[in-house]
């Protein structure tokens, strides 16, 4: 049984099963394995494997992720979309970050997502763009996308520690904002979706309670089925009404966080669910890309503006919170990470024709902008 | 009391969600909620169950049932429906663990019991059956008119749907109640090598059925073809996916839960399309890993069991939910006869398969394992109903309310004989 475990903040650790075999027998190729690809040792980003190997196996490709298939994932993507939610809530909550790093983190997240969405709103409407729905509400959609960060760690790159912070917090405002657009394109109008919007946050707190209840005095085996249950329910609550499946996981991971009992119990038996639930996330992304001429016409000025917005919004961040230069925290919040995709993700799920058009253009960004931040960190990097 | 008020908490708001407040809603997205529902609340009923001494898979079974859309309503019939697409992935890991259970060198010494044992229990039991109800037809509700030729064939068939096993359930009972030991092996091993073996007879008596019901030549060949596919073309796809699965295992062996589940999304999916029964092809592919890399599927199996948790509250939360109440209650009497004549004849099929092969200790009590019926069964009755309808519906009634005793009798047998073997606890015992 191999025991080192790794972990990193967006891939969880090693895979569960992984760890109770035996390793495989070495072989004359095996040095040409690339041990990334398998988003064990990320000197790749995962969204560089995951997505490109998703578009293969997708609809698109090789049809083996065929539409049928890709709908009977849905459930598994709004648990993942949960699990994702779940982490920002744990470490925003449970960190309890000073204000001033908050603050900067929002700046930095408020202007990248204006840039683009403003810079993408006027593209769409000079092209006479065919969104199904508003133009405005894609536009921000697609600058919510492009506003979080990821500041890799470890072979991928040495961030500075603000990025580091900068890129955990930066995934709040989002949340809020992604649910906000999600309620304007809910198909039973605004008042009504808010009054789902509300539910879901009310529903989020039960089922954290419960949870905290039901992990007290469980065994093992009962643990992981009540973890997996737990959830499916935080991610079908908010599917059902149309709601956000990371903000329901947020506001769960923010309760837990406040747990002194079952929080950290509850953080570290996420951390096995977390790994195969990005990859299939991510596998997925890949599969429903429609490489469209629009998708790969909103592609490109999403990966200019934004890194025009992450260039002026560290500059701004690094006054605000002083004592760190801005060059080196922008190129380590260039990588987004696969918190962009996850929101594109959920929009494609509640929002079907537009969504499809910015989960595809949101694929194709994130990995070019992925390629951008390996080059971007290492030149970056103090010598 | 955390656990009652937690379990309040749950049903109250799945319940304001899918009556209250989301009854207007984009509703058709029902999956999640109702696989996160059975997660929380069946291994709470389990618990329950097990206080009570009666195995933890009765408790999910009977929690499916009554929150399922036969009592009250609280799994609605679309959720059971999306519950039965998530049960698919968790049939073929199921199956896929009970073919890693399959070792042939190490069964191979046991090779002849098994062999013995089965074929007289079956060999007793069909004919049995077969008698029985040729003796019994005036009196039963399915075609009672029909004479010679004709009631010879509508008796083997339903003989062998009634003497089939379930796979299925053995390998979740064992999984668990974390069993290991030979009355584990040689249950598992019996209820595959006899299911393999009903399968053909099933094909024979369905050819006989149809030549005597006169149907034309092309037809004939239609359904030997249809057979022949599922059972071979199942295991040939069977044993390839399970050969990449082992290479991959061998050489590459990162991703494992993914890549697993992947695998089980193919057997289950793609053989459905390909007209394969996916747990055959599952079983086959679980057999080729065993057999191909024996230490990495030893390691595979124990590392599944150990987490097979969530998959076995699902597929007993699923089957309790589907249980079809209103059969049982239209043959009811009908039922719990012939599911009592069946439990007498596996008492006495296996007592003389003992004597006749000389098989020792813990054979005695193999009988108690092999109650349960599942998928395989009603998998066998809707092609004769797709074939038959005329008498094929009365017996798809008659078969749906018996596998429905037997699924919630069998496991709880099935524990009485693993306790009295001693078997129960030892897969963590040998693991650790």
């Amino acid at each position: 049984m191999k025991q080192e475990e790794l972990e990193t903040r967006e891939l969880g650790g090693d895979d569960p099963l992984d760890l109770w075999l035996p390793e495989p027998r070495p072989r004359r190729w095996s040095r040409f394995r690339v041990r990334a690809a398998f988003g064990l040792r990320p000197a790749l980003a995962p969204a560089l494997v995951f997505i490109p190997l998703g578009a293969l196996l997708g609809p698109s490709g090789f049809g083996v992720l065929s539409f049928q298939i890709i709908a009977h994932l849905d459930p598994v993507v709004t648990a993942a979309l949960a699990v994702l939610g779940v982490f920002i809530g744990l470490g925003w909550g449970g960190r309890r970050p000073p204000w001033l790093v908050l603050g900067a983190a929002t700046v930095e997240a408020g202007l990248t997502m204006v840039v683009v969405a403003g810079s993408i709103w006027y593209l769409l409407a000079a092209w006479d763009a065919p969104i199904d729905g508003s133009l405005a509400l894609a536009a921000i959609a697609l600058g919510i996308v492009s506003s979080v960060s990821s500041a890799p760690e470890g072979e991928r790159g040495a961030s500075p520690a603000l990025a580091v912070s900068i890129a955990d917090l930066d995934d709040v405002m989002p949340v809020v904002l992604g649910a906000l657009v999600l309620a304007f394109a809910h198909p039973l109008g605004l008042s009504r979706a808010l009054l789902l919007g509300g539910w879901t946050v009310a529903f989020s707190v039960l089922i954290a309670m419960a949870a905290d209840l039901l992990f007290r005095k469980a065994d093992d085996a009962e643990r992981g089925a009540f973890l997996v249950g737990v959830l499916a329910l935080l991610a079908g609550g908010a599917a059902y009404v149309g709601g956000s499946a990371l903000l329901a996981g947020f506001v769960a991971g923010l309760i837990w966080s406040r747990l002194p009992a079952s929080g950290p119990v509850l953080g570290r038996y996420l951390g096995k669910l977390q790994h195969p639930l990005v990859v299939v996330l991510l596998l997925v992304i890949g599969a429903v890309v429609t490489p469209t001429m629009l998708a790969v016409w909103l592609a490109v000025p999403m990966v200019l503006f934004r890194l025009t917005g992450k260039l002026v919004a560290a500059t701004l961040a690094s006054r605000v919170v002083g004592n760190t230069e801005a060059l080196p925290l922008a190129a380590a919040l260039v990588a987004p990470g696969i918190l962009g995709v996850a929101f594109a993700l959920q929009f494609a799920q509640m929002w079907t024709a537009a969504g499809l058009t910015i989960a595809s253009a949101a694929a194709l960004a994130t990995v070019v902008n992925e390629l951008l931040g390996l080059f971007v960190a290492s030149g970056a990097r103090p010598a | 009391v955390n656990r009652a008020f937690a379990l309040l908490l749950c049903i109250a708001a799945v319940w304001l969600t899918t009556v209250a407040v989301g009854r207007e809603s984009v509703s058709e997205r029902a999956t999640a909620l109702a696989l996160g529902f059975a997660l929380v609340a069946a291994p709470l009923a389990g618990a329950a169950f097990e206080r009570l001494k009666l195995p933890r898979v009765s408790g999910y079974l009977v929690f499916g049932l009554i929150c399922g859309p036969y009592v009250a309503n609280i799994i609605t019939r679309p959720m059971a429906r999306e519950l039965r697409l998530v049960n698919g992935i968790a049939v073929a890991l199921i199956a896929f663990v009970a073919g890693l259970e399959m070792n042939f060198a190490r069964l191979r010494p046991q090779l002849r019991t098994i062999a013995g044992l089965g074929g007289v229990t079956l060999a007793v039991m069909y004919v049995a059956f077969a008698t029985l109800l040729w003796i019994a037809w005036p009196w039963l509700p399915i075609a009672p008119d029909a004479t010679g030729a004709a009631r010879f064939a509508i008796s083997a068939i339903l003989a062998t749907l009634l003497v089939s096993f379930s796979p299925t359930v053995t390998i979740a009972v064992i999984a668990d109640l974390r069993a290991r030991g030979p009355l584990s092996e040689l249950v598992l091993a019996l209820v595959v090598l006899a299911d393999l073996a009903l399968i053909f007879a099933f094909t024979v008596s369905v050819q006989f059925a149809r030549s005597v019901f006169g149907a034309e030549g092309a037809e004939q060949v239609g359904i030997v073809v249809r057979l022949v596919w599922e059972i071979l073309g199942s295991f040939a796809f069977g044993a390839a996916v399970g050969a990449a699965f082992a290479l991959y295992l061998r050489s590459v062996g990162r991703e494992l839960t993914l890549v697993l589940l992947g695998a089980c999304l193919v057997l289950s999916e793609v053989a459905v399309r390909l007209h394969f029964e996916p747990l055959l092809a599952a079983l086959a592919a679980g057999l080729v890993v065993e057999n191909m890399a024996a230490s990495a599927g030893d390691a595979l199996r124990e590392a599944v069991e150990r987490g097979a948790a969530p998959v076995l509250v699902v597929f007993f939360a699923a089957a309790g939910a589907s249980l079809a109440l209103d059969a049982l209650a239209a043959v009811g009497m009908l039922a719990f006869v012939l599911a009592a004549i069946r439990l007498l004849l596996l008492v006495g099929a296996t007592r003389l398969g003992r004597r006749l092969t000389g098989a020792g200790s813990p054979s005695e009590l193999a009988w108690m394992g092999l109650v349960s019926q599942a998928g395989v069964t009603l998998g066998l009755t809707v092609l004769i109903v797709r074939e038959f309808p005329a008498w094929g519906q009365p017996i798809q009634t008659l078969i749906v309310a018996l596998t429905g005793l037997h699924v919630l009798v069998g496991p709880i047998l099935f524990k009485a004989a693993l306790e009295r073997a001693g078997e129960i606890g030892r897969m963590d015992a040998s693991g650790s």
